[in-house]
């Protein structure tokens, strides 16, 4: 691991993509409007270091978080990519 | 409206109106574009000469050849940045003498040793293939046997569980070796008890989460001690800590950075001291003894050799530094066999004094903002602990250890790391500082704050200048601070409080929307029973 990939950090959990139909998904089991989601910003590092990997991450997608909690062991985020 | 503006911006610019108007159209404003890379923009436009020609006009990166000079500026305008706010005061004092240090200056590669190359600092921002990336480290632990079945189980009785009381009810189960029918009733009660216990819908978990962290917050200490542990590092503790966290203070008024090492240095003291060392702002007098010569009116610099040889630099280093002060400071260096003089030119005493000043605080080695760099032996290896914090610099450094690095300055967290690790580090902070204390307070309810403050992207204050300053209650905003300015801008500006919150409600005497109140109930006679109209 010589180079610098702000991913393995272990503050920083992971993140993924999700595809339209998994945000609808999302969306539709916790019956919220997409602008509730609590939000990351495009220029975020974890979302340029994941558009390296996927491609282009367009406003308006949704990103889950898998994150290691204290509470619960393995808890899910969702946040919405804004500018 | 938006987009309009972004239009003008890009025309203004000398960009063509149909480029502009696409790139509008999509939705991208003038930063997004600066930040594209040639890759993308092509892709948008359909031409690559385009895509170049206006990423050069917007003040993007344009790659290959040009890509060093922008690169450095960026590095550069990064560096004064981080100058403003608190630590400010420190640094004037070596800004006036020198206008640029940084870690370009007096650090080699293989000083350390350890087989790395990639230096090459901001190319996360380059075009890379997929292939050549590191990859990335697995979060979700596989399940085992057990909790593979105990999850079917759940899912037959339309239960759920938590990932760690799963984990917890499987090793329970290995460990009695328990059947297969009695784990199914233990899974069936434990999903039934979780509901039970789960905190109502609509319960105020935000004044309860404010109370849990106030009440302990009125028992710890207004004075600040040193950080027990790491000998001459001070650190902020106690609540003017927690006020720092929550107030999302650019700075910490005592920045510190734990940086860790790769293995393969863990344990050479030397190799790690180098490191530090590196790091750590040398200032010339450290590495040279000073004294003033009245009668030729200059400041006579004597390099140690020894000391010089410790922090790996040589005369080139400290004539470079010299090189860069204030050309009005001194007439004149000279490089003589052992010592190097440095004239004032006018016959003033004020004037040699303050070369003298000057000269001695002259920074000429180490990261920006790194006041001290100490080691510690500690389980596992020896870790780098610093005075001064400048996360984005350090990371890059071959030796170190990008995964364990951390600092408690949470800003650079957040630009560095992202809104994720700022999260958790905003958690890790405030526990710490609490727990510290002998206070416990649950987890929890610092990760509602956490999450409360990260929840916009970035790490926004709790105060009137963040969080509650955002209200679009005006009656919440008056009742909190600064009362007649808002009453009086609402009233000019003919405001409307819709009176959805809880504040305002009080004020005006309805029902919170807190628990009971958040329920409307609706009423709908059935007419089964009756024949005929309603």
């Amino acid at each position: 691991m010589s180079r610098f990939e702000v991913m393995n950090h272990i503050h920083v959990p992971e993140h993924r993509l999700l595809s339209k139909e998994e945000a609808d998904e999302v969306l539709g089991k916790y019956s919220i409007s997409i602008e509730e989601l609590p939000k990351i910003k495009r220029s975020d590092t974890c979302i340029r270091s994941l558009e390296l990997r996927v491609g282009e991450i367009s406003r308006g997608s949704i990103v889950k978080i898998i994150r290691r909690s204290e509470t619960a062991g393995i808890s899910y985020a969702y946040r919405l990519v804004i500018d | 409206m938006a987009k309009f503006d972004t239009v003008r911006a890009l025309t203004r610019r000398d960009i063509s109106e149909p480029v502009a108007n696409k790139l509008a159209e999509q939705g991208f404003k003038l930063g997004d574009i600066k930040k594209m890379d040639v890759a993308s923009l092509t892709s948008l436009l359909g031409d690559e000469a385009v895509a170049i020609d206006t990423l050069q006009k917007v003040g993007g990166k344009v790659p290959k050849e040009d890509a060093a000079k922008p690169k450095k500026g960026k590095a550069k305008a990064k560096g004064k940045a981080k100058k403003k706010g608190k630590g400010a005061e420190d640094d004037i004092a070596y800004l006036e003498g020198a206008s640029d240090s940084g870690l370009d200056e007096g650090f080699e590669l293989g000083d350390l040793g350890v087989e790395d190359v990639d230096l090459g600092l901001e190319d996360d921002e380059d075009i890379i293939k997929a292939e050549d990336l590191p990859p990335l480290r697995e979060v979700d632990r596989p399940l085992t046997k057990t909790e593979k079945f105990i999850v079917a189980e759940l899912g037959k009785i339309d239960g759920w569980l938590p990932r760690s009381l799963i984990t917890e009810l499987g090793h329970k189960a290995d460990t009695l070796k328990m059947k297969k029918t009695d784990l199914r009733k233990v899974v069936k009660k434990s999903a039934e008890r979780f509901i039970v216990n789960l905190i109502d819908p609509t319960e105020s978990a935000g004044i309860i989460a404010a109370q849990s962290i106030g009440e302990p917050g009125t028992q710890m200490t207004m004075r600040t001690f040193h950080y027990a542990g790491v000998a001459e590092i001070n650190v902020t503790l106690g609540l003017p800590r927690l006020i720092e966290i929550v107030d999302a203070r650019r700075e910490p008024s005592t920045p510190m950075m734990e940086i860790h090492v790769f293995d393969e240095i863990m344990n050479d003291r030397d190799a790690v001291e180098r490191l530090a060392s590196e790091i750590e702002m040398t200032k010339l007098s450290d590495v040279a003894s000073l004294t003033t010569d009245i009668i030729n009116m200059e400041v006579i610099i004597k390099p140690n050799e020894k000391r010089m040889k410790r922090r790996g630099m040589d005369r080139e280093h400290i004539i470079k530094a010299l090189k860069k002060m204030r050309r009005k400071a001194y007439s004149a260096i000279e490089d003589v066999d052992d010592a190097i003089h440095v004239k004032v030119g006018a016959p003033s005493f004020k004037k040699l004094h303050a070369l003298m000043e000057l000269i001695q605080s002259l920074k000429v080695k180490g990261i920006d903002g790194i006041r001290r760099a100490l080691i510690r032996l500690e389980t596992g290896g020896y870790v780098v602990y610093t005075e001064g914090s400048n996360l984005a610099k350090v990371l890059r450094l071959p030796g170190v250890d990008h995964t364990r690095t951390t600092t408690n300055n949470i800003m650079e967290i957040y630009e560095v790391l992202g809104i994720e690790a700022a999260r958790n580090s905003i958690i890790r902070e405030a526990s710490r500082t609490l727990n510290e204390q002998g206070l416990s307070v649950d987890v929890r309810h610092i990760m509602l704050v956490a999450d409360l403050m990260t929840y916009d992207g970035a790490v926004r204050a709790i105060g009137r200048h963040g969080i509650s300053g955002k209200k679009s209650s005006v009656l919440a905003r008056a009742a909190f601070e600064i009362t007649t300015a808002h009453l009086l801008k609402a009233g000019v500006t003919g405001e409307r409080d819709s009176l959805e919150g809880v504040a305002e409600n009080i004020i005006v005497g309805q029902p919170v929307t807190i628990g009971t109140g958040a329920v409307e109930l609706v009423y709908s006679p059935s007419d089964k029973k009756k024949s005929g109209g309603k």
